[in-house]
């Protein structure tokens, strides 16, 4: 194999790439300036040094405890309970939610192995036994497997005296939150349901 | 709604070409293997994104060819046109209506209302409880988005709780067993009701039709039959745990349910003639044009292929006479049948179809 066709395998496993959009990614980076691909190639080379999962909530820093978890500006009774790190993200950006946030790190699906073992609800625990948190917020993706894993830190969170609700209207069913557009979502913030047995 | 016209590229044995539909009956004529059937699949997919054969999209690609599509423009209820469009290439399927890609099949199968009647319907007769059950399912399915939502759900949430059982996941099964309850019961209500609705057609009409007067009907034993709650669902789940865990499977639920159909006090499935189960076949496609009309409050297109072939002159009059409540519909015959009587020129365009070639009449 030479070393074009190297990168556009490599290429090609990104999600959402395809042979042929990753032969012409390949192509573009051939006649594209040398300099830029070497900032690339850098860039993507350190970017699991430089960036990792928060030891407290979960989410990517660059340094440990993140900047939302060392924020004392943010309300510390509050947390919001997210499938992935890119949630976060989005949650944080939609900029009407000003609470800590905990990652689980993706969403209960036995067909996929994934049972609570393999998340991380044991952190989340700890936070709230340690933590002044009295109300959560929970935000995973409004799918049959979100739904589960909703149902379940309901039942985990059984007698903690914690008020528990969930995002509700506007996300589209079967969606993901990161597609979900800021507006939708901050409306969806304000509009959360009580989800508290 | 009405197709206007049809257009198709590398698709089976079809050469392509545009072809006009405009007319309440369009009639295909050929032999067997001439691409009558291809025609009404290309219609089909257009409808709903799949086959009604048991093929894949690259199965339906001229032979030697790896990509195909089709085009056609339909008219709505209130006159405006609609494009539709469906291209597979590099083994993926792209659907747009009016230029707009079609990402959820789910926006796509509540375009179109489109019944079939194909050579393969009389298992709904003669098979096994599934393929009645699939009816049922898609009857309902095609007025009913919500119940349609709720079987996806269900199907879904099935296949956690026996991995759940599989990968020793018990801690969750509470979990799921509350949630296909309360879906579990939306689906067995919603398919109480349809069974019944289906007898108060299906009955007199067989009987019209046979000119009998048998009892006929479909007689519905859900698996959670004596269940009349979600939570009375919840306690039957937890008791048949043991036996969930012996078989590592969900042993009762919807997915369980049966639709006998019974002549009296027999099972029609076995003692019914051929004659008889394809024109009770035919029926079951009538009563569904019927409750799509009445609940829908659209009326659909039909498809019909090959299925009044062995039944004798006066059956098939019968009917094509019952046979109405939709907007267009697309008929195969061989070159030898009679079928005018129904289509006067002045509602139907003929086409006969020669390997691949359609040629007005
Ligand atoms: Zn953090």
């Amino acid at each position: 194999m030479n070393a074009l066709e190297t990168l556009i395998k490599l290429l090609a496993r990104l999600p959402g790439l395809g042979p042929k959009s990753a032969s012409r990614l390949a192509y573009h980076l051939i006649n594209s300036d040398s300099h830029y691909n070497e900032l690339l190639a850098e860039a993507i080379g350190t970017i699991q040094e430089v960036i990792f999962p928060c030891s407290v909530c979960g989410s990517f820093t660059e340094s440990d405890p993140c900047p939302i978890c060392l924020d004392e500006g943010r309300d510390r009774s509050l947390m919001c309970v997210v499938e992935q790190p890119q949630d976060v993200l989005t949650i944080a950006a939609s900029g009407s939610y000003n609470g800590l946030f905990h990652v689980l790190g993706g969403a209960l699906s036995p067909l996929e192995g994934i049972g609570p073992d393999k998340l991380n609800f044991e952190g989340l625990l700890k936070r709230i036994d340690e933590g002044s948190f009295k109300e959560m917020i929970i935000a995973t993706n409004p799918t049959e497997e979100g739904d589960t894993t909703a149902l379940y830190l309901r039942h985990l969170l059984k007698g903690k005296n914690i008020a528990m609700s969930r995002l509700a209207s506007g996300l589209p069913i079967g969606g993901d939150l990161e597609y979900a557009d800021r507006l939708t979502l901050a409306r969806s913030i304000r509009g959360r349901v009580d989800f508290s047995d | 709604m009405k197709f206007r016209s049809l257009g198709f590229h590398n698709f089976r044995n079809l050469e392509d070409s545009l072809i006009p539909t405009e007319a309440k009956h369009v009639v295909l004529v050929g032999s067997n293997g001439q691409g009558k059937t291809n025609f009404l699949e290309a219609l089909y997919l257009l409808c709903y994104g799949s086959s009604f054969r048991a093929v894949t999209l690259n199965d339906v690609c001229r032979h030697g060819e790896k990509n195909f599509s089709l085009t056609a423009v339909v008219e709505d209820e209130d006159g405006s046109n609609q494009n539709l469009f469906l291209r597979y290439s590099d083994a993926k399927r792209e659907i747009r209506i009016d230029g707009k890609e079609i990402k959820d099949r789910r926006d796509l199968i509540y375009n179109i209302p489109c019944i079939v009647f194909s050579h393969d319907d009389i298992e709904f007769i003669r098979g096994t409880p599934e393929s009645r059950r699939r009816f049922f399912d898609q009857t309902l399915s095609l007025y009913d988005p919500l119940y349609f939502d709720d079987l996806r759900r269900y199907r879904a949430l099935l296949k956690q709780r026996n991995a759940a059982i599989k990968e020793d996941y018990i801690a969750l099964l509470d979990l799921y067993n509350a949630q296909l309850a309360e879906v579990g019961y939306a689906i067995q209500t919603r398919r109480r009701e349809a069974v019944e609705e289906f007898n108060a057609i299906f009955t007199p009409l067989y009987n019209k039709i046979s000119r009998g007067e048998s009892g006929m009907k479909i007689v519905y034993k859900a698996s959670w039959d004596e269940c009349h709650s979600p939570s009375e669902i919840v306690t039957k789940l937890e008791n048949s745990l043991a036996r969930d865990m012996r078989q590592q499977t969900t042993t009762c639920g919807v997915h369980r349910d049966q639709f006998t159909l019974m002549d009296g006090r027999v099972n029609f499935s076995v003692s019914g003639s051929t004659g008889q189960m394809r024109l009770a076949s035919l029926i079951f496609r009538i009563v569904q044009i019927e409750t799509y009309r009445q609940k829908g409050k659209k009326s659909p297109i039909l498809l019909v292929d090959d299925v009044l072939l062995e039944m004798d002159t006066e059956r098939r009059g019968e009917f094509l006479k019952e046979l109405s409540g939709y907007s267009q519909a697309f008929f195969t015959f061989l070159p030898e049948e009679q079928y005018f009587a129904k289509f006067d020129n002045s509602s139907a365009l003929i086409y006969s179809v020669e390997e691949g070639r359609f040629v007005g009449q």
